[in-house]
Parts: C-alpha cells; sequence; structure tokens
C-alpha cells in the first residue's frame, strides 16, 4: 500500500469517528396527482414526513416541498435551486424505466422528471445522495442502467438508491423513511441503511443501490464504504473521472 | 354482478407464486383465490409482551459472546439505549438491534458478507432451509418459541446480486450472489401467519455461512375466541370494495393475493388488538406517461405503481387502531388514515 492511499484511507477512517457536521437534507414527494394522472401514491407524506423528523433530530432540513411544477428544479440548470441544494435527497413518487430513461412522475398531468435530462452534484451544494422511493427507477437486468442513469451520475452524485422492479405502497410501508433516515443517523453503510430501512421480509421490495468509481475495485469499495457520516472524505467523480458503475439489488 | 365476475377472474389469472417461495407460500397463492383463508373459522391470538430490547439484547449478546462462527458477539461492544431499541455496535461492522420489547432482533457481520460467486451458483431453496433450520435449532431455540400448534416453515427465499462495468461498454454486465437470505413463517394449527410478524430471515453468504439474523417473533396466546371467516367470494368483494387501485382495469396485475392471519409486526401491532384473519393483495398498476414512446416501443412510456393492502376476512372484525381497514370495518366506518400534513410547492 502506498503512501497516498494510507494517508487516505487514515483520513477517511477520521472522518468516520468524528462527531458528524449536520449534514443539509431534502424531501419532495407527492401522493396525488393532477386529474388522476397517476394513481394515488398511499403514505407518501407519511415515508417523506418521517424522514424529515428522523433526520431533523440530527441535521438541517432546507426543503420538504410537493412535487407542482417540480420538473423545473428536478431538471436542467434550476436544479440549483432545487435538488442541488442539499447532500441528500429522499423523494416518493411513482416510476419507471424506459429504453435510455428513468423517470420520475410530477404532480402536472403528463409530466415526468427524465434522467437524461437531469445531472447531480455539479451545482450548489452538489447533491450526493439521491434516494427515491419509486418503482424501477434503477432497472439493471437489461444492461440499460447505464444509459439511463449515466447522465444523472456524472454530475458527480455519489450515490443513488432506489429500486429495479418494484417497491409497495401502503399502510404496511409507511415509515421506510423513517426507518432509512435511522440507519443513516447510525452510521450503517448507505447502502445497507436503504436496505435495511426500505424493506421486509413479507412484501418484498425489490431494491437497487447504485455507485460510480475510477475501476471496479475502486467502485465497490465505495459502494460498500460510504456512510451519511463519511461520505464528504470520498473524493467526487464526474464525467471523464469515472470509469465504472456498480450497482447492488435485492430481489426474489 | 359483472364487475365481481371480471374482478375474479383478474385475480385468478394473477398473483402466481413466484419462483423462489416454498410450497407453503406457492400455496397460498391457491387457496386464497378459491377458500379464502381456508378454514371456516380462524382464533383470535393475544400478543404476549416481550421481556424488553435491553434484556434480549443481553441474552443474544450472552448467547453468542464464545461463537467463532459469522454470528458472533465476541469482543468489547459499544451499546447504546434508546428509547425504542437497543443498539451494540462492533468496530468491525458487527451490529446488533433489539427493537421495542424485544420480540424484534436484528444482527449483521457485513464483513463476512463481501464474497461474491457466479450467479449460477445461488444456493437453492434446498440448502438454504437445511441451513436455516439448522441454524434457528441450534443457535436461536431460546429466542424462535413455538406453542401448541404452532410449527415453523419455510416461505421464500431472496438474493443479493452485484454487477457493473466499464462505463464506455455495451456489453451487460455480469452479475455476481453477494448475499442469500431465506425467511421463515409460522403456522397455527396449519394456517399461516402472513404480514411481517412471525417471520425469522436468515443472511447466508455463498459458502453456506449465516452472517446475519433478523427475527420478529412475539409469544402468541389464544384468547379463547374464534372468528368466522367470510367464503372466498365474499371476501374478493369486500377487497374490491376497499382497495386504491382499480382491480379490473385492463392495466392493473395482481402481484400477490394471500389469506391466514395477520400480523403485522412489533412496530405495527396495536398492543392491545388480536392477530386475525386478513388477506393481503399486491397490485402493480402501469400508466402510459408518453403515449409517443409507447408506441415506438411497448415497453416504454409507462410509469408503474405497486400498491400493497391489507382487508380484514372476518364475518366481524376486531378493531385495531393502527390498521386503517380494520378500524373502518370494526367500527363502522370509511378507511381512517392518520395522515401528517402535506408538503407544499416550492416558493
Amino acid at each position: 500500500m502506498n503512501r497516498t492511499v494510507k494517508i487516505a484511507m487514515a483520513l477517511l477512517a477520521l472522518a468516520g469517528s468524528l462527531p458528524a457536521l449536520a449534514g443539509r437534507f431534502g424531501t419532495a414527494c407527492q401522493e396525488d396527482f393532477q386529474y388522476g394522472w397517476q394513481n394515488t401514491l398511499p403514505y407518501s407524506w407519511n415515508r417523506c414526513s418521517g424522514f424529515n423528523s428522523e433526520l431533523g433530530t440530527t441535521d438541517t432540513q432546507i426543503f420538504y416541498w410537493n412535487l407542482h411544477g417540480a420538473k423545473s428544479w428536478w431538471e436542467g440548470d434550476n436544479d440549483q435551486n432545487g435538488l442541488e441544494t442539499v447532500n441528500i435527497v429522499f423523494a416518493n413518487t411513482h416510476g419507471g424505466a424506459w429504453g435510455t430513461d428513468s423517470v420520475w412522475a410530477m404532480w402536472d398531468d403528463g409530466d415526468n422528471a427524465v434522467s437524461s435530462n437531469m445531472r447531480l452534484g455539479n451545482e450548489s451544494w452538489g447533491t450526493m445522495i439521491f434516494s427515491t422511493y419509486s418503482c424501477e427507477t434503477l432497472k439493471y437486468d437489461d444492461g440499460l442502467m447505464w444509459s439511463r442513469m449515466g447522465p444523472i451520475m456524472k454530475g458527480g452524485l455519489y450515490i443513488a438508491t432506489g429500486s429495479m422492479d418494484l417497491v409497495w405502497a401502503g399502510w404496511t410501508t409507511d415509515d421506510v423513511g423513517a426507518d432509512y433516515a435511522d440507519d443513516l443517523q447510525h452510521g450503517v453503510t448507505i447502502k445497507e441503511s436503504w436496505h435495511d430501512g426500505a424493506s421486509d421480509w413479507y412484501e418484498d421490495n425489490d431494491l437497487a443501490v447504485m455507485t460510480t468509481g475510477t475501476d471496479s475495485t475502486n467502485c465497490w469499495n465505495r459502494q460498500n464504504g460510504m456512510t451519511w457520516q463519511n461520505i464528504a472524505g470520498y473524493t467526487r467523480l464526474r464525467d471523464s473521472a469515472i470509469g465504472w458503475y456498480c450497482y447492488s439489488g435485492w430481489h426474489t | 354482478m359483472f364487475r365481481t365476475t371480471i374482478l375474479s377472474a383478474a385475480l385468478l389469472v394473477a398473483g402466481a407464486a413466484g419462483a423462489t417461495d416454498f410450497p407453503i407460500r406457492a400455496s397460498l397463492a391457491l387457496t386464497a383465490h378459491t377458500q379464502g383463508v381456508g378454514r371456516a373459522d380462524l382464533p383470535l391470538l393475544r400478543v404476549n409482551a416481550g421481556v424488553g430490547a435491553d434484556r434480549r439484547a443481553d441474552a443474544i449478546m450472552r448467547r453468542f459472546q464464545h461463537s467463532g462462527e459469522a454470528v458472533t458477539t465476541f469482543g468489547d461492544a459499544k451499546v447504546q439505549t434508546e428509547k425504542l431499541k437497543t443498539i451494540a455496535t462492533w468496530a468491525d461492522g458487527r451490529r446488533l438491534v433489539s427493537f421495542g420489547d424485544g420480540s424484534k432482533v436484528s444482527f449483521r457481520n457485513p464483513q463476512e458478507m463481501e464474497a461474491s460467486a457466479p450467479a449460477a451458483l445461488r444456493l437453492s431453496n434446498e440448502r438454504l432451509e437445511a441451513i436455516g433450520r439448522k441454524f434457528i435449532q441450534e443457535q436461536l431455540s431460546d429466542f424462535i418459541k413455538l406453542g401448541p400448534g404452532e410449527k415453523l416453515e419455510p416461505f421464500s427465499t431472496r438474493v443479493e446480486v452485484g454487477g457493473g462495468n466499464d462505463v464506455s461498454s455495451t456489453e451487460r454486465p455480469l452479475e455476481q450472489v453477494l448475499a442469500n437470505a431465506i425467511v421463515f413463517t409460522r403456522t397455527v394449527d396449519g394456517v399461516p401467519v402472513i404480514g411481517g410478524g412471525s417471520k425469522v430471515a436468515l443472511m447466508v453468504t455463498n459458502d453456506g455461512q449465516v452472517a446475519g439474523f433478523d427475527f420478529d417473533w412475539a409469544d402468541y396466546q389464544p384468547t379463547g375466541k374464534r372468528v368466522k371467516m367470510l367464503g372466498a367470494a365474499q371476501i374478493k368483494e369486500r377487497v374490491q370494495s376497499m382497495v386504491s387501485v382499480k382491480l379490473d382495469s385492463p392495466q392493473v396485475s395482481v402481484k400477490r393475493y394471500e389469506c391466514g392471519l395477520f400480523d403485522p409486526g412489533l412496530r405495527r401491532r396495536d398492543q392491545g388488538a388480536a392477530v386475525q384473519g386478513a388477506c393481503v393483495i399486491q397490485a402493480v398498476e402501469k400508466r402510459i406517461a408518453d403515449p409517443v414512446a409507447h408506441l415506438r416501443n411497448p415497453a416504454d412510456g409507462h410509469v408503474t405503481s405497486a400498491v400493497v393492502e391489507v382487508i380484514p376476512a372476518g364475518e366481524t372484525v376486531e378493531a385495531d387502531s393502527h390498521w386503517p381497514q380494520a378500524m373502518a370495518l370494526g367500527m363502522g366506518g370509511g378507511v381512517q388514515r392518520a395522515s401528517p400534513a402535506g408538503p407544499g410547492p416550492r416558493p
């Protein structure tokens, strides 16, 4: 192990052991949709307010917004006044995976935020963690994950958490946000926090996480090592600095 | 009548068991359609309070303190007692959490779960069942106790996979198996417990080591009361009237439809309420959001929603303050939801 790597690891370990500085978080959620263009999403307010209440005991809530007219602050240049103003975004809406796009349903009739129009991590505070309790948006079984999510990750986003297929909405999943935030606060890796917080052993949520790296080893080290407390100690990777993407998924 | 027939057809052609389901779960998918809960009546079960989170955490730490296997509590742990749980953590990443009254516990040894194997080497259901039964019998028998008429049955398996690729490659990534999981449930006089309660899950590495476990396992006690169950057709009518999606829509498919005794688990349970018969329906709807994209490729242009609902199956329903549908039926009102304030738009 060379000296630079040793120093980097020591700094990372130190970052993990220090009292965490308050992070900035925001929640973007929708339960009903204009003219019923999408199904009501039961208990969305519970998931998001649970995340706010839990993480808010240690960190700083910057926004809790619904998705009325939200396409403008999810996509393009104006995301610096929306998603990019926080370190972690937790969102709950319906989702989909198309040929080369992941999409998230907005409240407005027919509007989706589209991944090819999104780039996170390069403006304002620079989003680090993008967590969406939405179906399909981290689909990987067709080999097109990078085509869909690459545009977002290339801005320097560290990790995306979501689903490669289905996540269930109902009374029995209303505490997903609170549980996820609770694990994050306790220093559990972001990957395991998502898995633990957003799943139980009956309903079979299909969960996935995605990270980038300079190469395969670097990608997996980042995915298996990043916590809410130490994430800032990892290098932000953008555009050509990204050589590899890697994912983990849990399914039946 | 026509609507009921359509609904029945939709439920009958969907909700099939998955390939990783054990026979008891596979049979649930069949019997729910034709027999409902499969019994004329079911007992009401009281849930006994557990010993407490800290006492249970302490007992588990003592149980595994000398273990040289992946599930071990050997070494110094930092123990935090919080309002709703007790947490023990070790410097190498091991973590034990005991919740509430101690009937729900989770342990992970992440360092033991970093190995991978080719996807084709996913452990079989049979192997996982054998590993799981042995571990529960030898290591968890102090905590997973069975009352009269109760059995432990394998329910389903899950897998954690990993993959990735050079971002310049257009090849499909090769996937690896990172971990396996097996889930057991409880049956009471042959009736499975559905929901998050009465579950034991074991995380198993590809070389067959148990490296983590979760259980949500309370002691049940009969109340002496039994409740008559609705027939299959009546349950379907009740389901149709209470679920939030239109089950007869061509865009809707039912992934699971299962009936049994329903236990939502420690954290959702109304401690004063009884475990009672119910059916769980999981339905998926794909709505076309971009007709042009959908026309170009039928796999594109949709947005997906997935809804899970729990509908009581008894002729009479016991009130349960945490369960909206049980409150609606038990108290004679509509489905009441305790919903926090929604967010406003971005200013």
